[in-house]
């Protein structure tokens, strides 16, 4: 019976590593079809909502995606909790797993992120305003924005001047000088150019000293819990003229009163209330699977992970030459029509300018 | 000039809701001994209080009112029994008081930041009705948040004065040890104080709330301006708090004349350091023999 113990213990011990060699073979092979798409997403802090919306799109986009592809691809997500110190934590926790392309959502982290991912060589898909130094962004490059709605004012609306509100920060003071300019080249003034900050409790005087100069016109950039305040308290301290915002209005159109006069807005043919019957079946699925509405963002965020997708579906498929597909991206067919990544490697999708209409309802008025 | 003078109004109607926010932070610092930072907890729970019961259990603004005001005061009591006795009973300093008071803050700015999400909320998006004068605006809401508010710290003011019990609150802000050595029941004048600054709190908290909606980051911006008041009038004197409040909300709201919106809380702050560095005691502050300190 002794003499049988050695062989046995022999035995198991190159069972338990033969096992373990064959099972890490197995996986090796069925991950060499797989590529791993990294996302640095704000699942906890300051916009969770964002966050976990995002996730959940990108995901169902990949869902479909590997349902009719040979090769295979993963989403990785980690927390960025919307502050520069953790997006950088997340994106070096993904790179450690070997991830191709990194997906950030919002303009804090992308800028945190950017240099590291040049430095690198890992280019991230940032869905941000600030231009990547190595990758491409969701959002049309601001200037292109702006110009689509300041082309409105100065071509449709044939305004003779207006003024400029905007709360602090580098995008939205990029637009307000972005509109500023294109209009002082009409010659149109801007009688005034305001900041606001966050803070609600100073909003109603700025808004009348915007009031003072009557201006025809008022555009207003920002975001932020101050930026529906600022919308309402213009109309309640009297403002009967035309009020001109960017895409940011649909986050807030439920705290926006809306009134006889008009407030446009630029934006990309996606609503909750489209009649088009892609947006209202993607609007439904989401309402239905995830029991609220998707934002614009999350539409957006949808067709990014397609346009990631659609690099990787190449039978010759390598890691290398992936962004150089993302970037040669052309009329690529979204829910939203034909989206390519420009030259300044933003993406270019169909923009509308849209009316909020006074039952609170929306309107495309210029496609 | 007419901005001028509008800018003046807005400062003044505003500095109303801060003299009560004020009366909340100074009422449980002078007499407790408190760095009330829990106060920014109060004024952003009941907003959101306000906002729930209106939108979860369909209750009309009038009737969800008074018993948001009876939640918050509760919230108040409970800050008092389940964080600031125990610490009180322990002995424990100031400091440590100070901090546990910032986290019941910050857990409160959380949870509410979980449950309501982090996006504004509006108790109402209906625009208000305004009434001009020689082209100076006011709104109808701003005409009440002045009464409201001006009525209720008034009548603090006149019950701290008059009211044999109110001026035990006062006095123990003075002498705090002779409270238990006369016989008073200490621990309900620390929770009726608690329940007073609750209240003082809750007041502007729905006003503000129905002016420029609901947002779970801003209590502390709030709590910082009240104190600025606080130390600005002076800390012994309580109509100081109010002058403070409105003289602190009308340099913001005048600030806009001269500067930008990214101004107003530089001068806040600014405030504070000249009245720290030049009138410890505050602009109409008593000073103190030395005994006395």
């Amino acid at each position: 019976m002794k003499k049988l113990i050695w062989p046995f213990v022999i035995l198991v011990v190159i069972g338990v590593f033969g096992g373990r060699a064959w099972y890490l073979h197995k996986q090796a092979e069925s991950e060499t079809n797989v590529v791993k798409i990294g996302a640095v997403l704000p699942m906890t802090g300051n916009v969770p909502d964002d966050g976990d919306m995002t996730n959940k799109v990108m995901r169902e986009a990949l869902e479909e995606f590997n349902k009719t592809s040979d090769v295979k691809v993963k989403l990785i997500t980690e927390d960025g909790k919307f502050t520069a110190k953790d997006s950088i934590s997340a994106f070096r926790k993904l790179q450690s797993q070997d991830v191709d392309i990194i997906f950030v959502y919002g303009d804090v982290p992308t800028i945190a992120i950017s240099p590291i991912s040049q430095e690198q060589n890992l280019p991230i898909y940032a869905c941000a305003c600030k231009t990547v130094k190595l990758g491409v962004n969701t959002f049309p490059d601001t200037k292109y924005l702006i110009d689509y709605i300041s082309d409105f004012a100065i071509n449709d609306l044939k305004v003779s001047n207006a003024a400029i509100f905007h709360v602090k920060g580098p995008e939205p003071e990029l637009m307000a000088d972005h509109f500023e300019k294109r209009l002082t080249e009409k010659n149109i003034p801007i009688l005034k150019k305001q900041v606001y900050t966050d803070n609600s409790s100073g909003i109603r005087s700025l808004v009348n000293k915007v009031l003072q100069e009557n201006p025809e016109v008022i555009a207003v950039f920002g975001w932020g819990p101050t930026y529906p305040i600022v919308l309402n308290k213009l109309r309640e301290q009297g403002f009967k003229g035309v009020i001109l915002t960017d895409w940011n209005v649909t986050s807030y159109r439920n705290e926006i009163q809306p009134t006889e006069y008009p407030l446009y807005w630029t934006d990309t043919r996606f609503d909750i209330d489209s009649n088009n019957p892609e947006i209202k079946s993607f609007v439904n699925f989401f309402k239905q699977k995830y029991n609220k509405m998707p934002s614009s963002f999350a539409m957006i965020n949808y067709i990014s992970a397609g346009i990631i997708a659609n690099a990787i579906k190449s039978p010759n498929y390598s890691v290398n030459d992936v962004y150089e597909r993302i970037l040669h991206t052309k009329d690529f067919p979204s829910i939203l029509g034909p989206v390519s990544i420009g030259e300044d490697r933003h993406m270019r999708l169909p923009l509308v300018i849209k009316q909020l209409q006074p039952d609170g309802t929306t309107t495309v008025i210029k496609e | 000039m007419t901005l001028l003078l509008q800018l003046f109004i807005n400062g003044l109607v505003q500095g109303m809701p801060l003299a009560c926010l004020a009366v909340g932070f100074g009422l449980v610092y002078r007499s407790l001994k408190i760095f009330h930072l829990a106060m920014g907890a109060e004024f952003i729970l009941t907003g959101y209080i306000l906002y729930a019961l209106m939108n979860w259990f369909n209750m009309g603004l009038m009737s969800a009112i008074p018993l948001t005001i009876i939640l918050a005061v509760a919230f108040g009591a409970a800050i008092e029994k389940g964080v600031y006795l125990p610490f009180f009973n322990q002995k424990s300093s100031a400091g440590v008081t100070m901090i546990a008071s910032l986290g019941v803050m910050i857990i409160v700015e959380n949870v509410i930041a979980l449950i309501f999400g982090n996006n504004v909320k509006s108790i109402s998006t209906d625009l208000e009705p305004i009434y001009l004068w020689h082209g100076l605006k006011i709104t109808r809401i701003q005409l009440i948040q002045f009464l409201i508010c001006g009525i209720c710290f008034g009548g603090l003011g006149y019950l701290i004065h008059r009211s044999k019990w109110f001026k035990v609150i006062w006095a123990m802000g003075d002498q705090p040890k002779l409270v238990p050595v006369m016989g008073l029941p200490l621990n309900t004048i620390r929770l009726v104080i608690m329940c007073l600054a609750a209240f003082m709190v809750a007041v502007p908290s729905v006003l503000i709330g129905y002016d420029v909606g609901l947002e779970p980051h801003t209590g502390m911006s709030y709590l910082l301006t009240a104190s600025v008041a606080v130390f600005f009038g002076g800390l012994d004197r309580y109509w100081a708090w109010g002058i403070g409040a409105i003289c602190v909300a009308i340099l913001q709201s005048v600030v806009v004349w001269l500067f930008s919106g990214e101004w107003i809380s530089f001068v806040t702050f600014a405030i504070l350091v000249f009245v720290l560095l030049f009138k410890p005691n505050g602009l109409f502050g008593v000073r103190k023999r030395m005994e006395e300190e």
